[in-house]
């Protein structure tokens, strides 16, 4: 990950203590394809259809060469959390964070797996950030790809 | 407004069933006494045709009493008329008889209602959660459960 520190923000990031980390998008882009990372794609709601839309052969996410899914954690990399996660699901995320190996990445699709979203109740947690610790919140409701 | 064949038929068979009826907006509706729900569904089922219970669901009208209300809506799958059934319940003893030899699909709903309303089934031989996990209290669908209550399976209260 130190190449991807070598940025004029670094001193942001040391100021928030690893919590937040800035870079380059190319950077970041260039890392990725460096170690063409293997995804676990744990999805859920309405985030996943535009996830299998994205994947599936109209669109073909894997013509780039990235977003290769494994369907095991133990060979994944990233765990892409797609769509609203709920208490009663929340135990099995953390079973399959937990298995995956490190290094881990965890990235939260939408609103909804990033903070609750609309959902504001009984049944919904409220962002995954204390299940899954080390990920990359993207915060905007999937649209279509 | 005049009544519908099914509330003659009922009444006949049994005159302390219907407790009342209406026809709002073309929805023909009878609101049943809960002892003689089974009894009534069979006559809709078996006489009348209903086959197919598109939905069993509840509605709590807090502060009302009898604060619950069981709906059921029927319908005739060959002539394409349906039927509303309501039962009120009342709060301290919610409990109705279940529909599950009529209706097999009612055990999934019936499950629901009873999680979410807390609305018991007499004679549901497997009364569990169905939408929520077990270790969860309360009924999340009744008027005085709290907006902001959480019981999360893992994780700090959010």
């Amino acid at each position: 990950m130190s190449e991807l520190l070598q940025t004029p923000m670094m001193d942001m990031t040391r100021s928030m203590s690893g919590a937040v980390m800035t870079t380059k998008f190319d950077k970041l882009l260039g890392w990725a394809r460096k170690y063409s990372l293997f995804q676990y794609p744990f999805v859920t709601a309405c985030c996943g259809m535009e996830y299998m839309a994205t994947a599936c052969s109209h669109y073909d996410i894997d013509r780039f060469g990235a977003a290769f899914a494994r369907f095991s954690p133990r060979q994944a990399d990233v765990i892409w959390v797609v769509g609203t996660i709920s208490h009663k699901i929340a135990p099995i995320l953390k079973t399959i964070y937990d298995q995956t190996a490190d290094p881990k990445w965890v990235v939260s699709f939408g609103a909804c797996a990033s903070c609750g979203g609309p959902y504001d109740n009984y049944a919904t947690v409220q962002g995954i950030g204390h299940d899954c610790s080390g990920g990359c919140l993207y915060s905007r409701v999937s649209s279509a790809p | 407004m005049s009544k519908f064949p099914e509330h003659i038929a009922i009444e006949k068979s049994h005159p302390t069933a219907v407790l009342d009826w209406h026809e709002q907006f073309g929805d023909r509706t009878l609101i049943i006494e809960a002892k003689q729900i089974v009894d009534v569904m069979t006559i809709l089922r078996d006489a009348f045709g209903y086959n197919m219970l598109v939905d069993l669901t509840a509605v709590d009208y807090l502060p009302r009493r009898p604060r619950f209300e069981m709906v059921y809506h029927l319908m005739n799958v060959d002539s394409h008329t349906r039927l509303r059934v309501k039962v009120q319940l009342e709060e301290s003893h919610p409990r109705i008889a279940t529909l599950i030899p009529l209706y097999p699909i009612a055990d999934w709903l019936e499950r629901e209602v009873w999680d979410l309303f807390g609305i018991k089934f007499e004679g549901h031989t497997n009364m569990k959660r169905l939408m929520l996990y077990e270790e969860f209290e309360g009924h999340p669908l009744r008027k005085d459960y709290p907006k902001t209550k959480r019981q999360p399976l893992i994780g700090p209260q959010n």
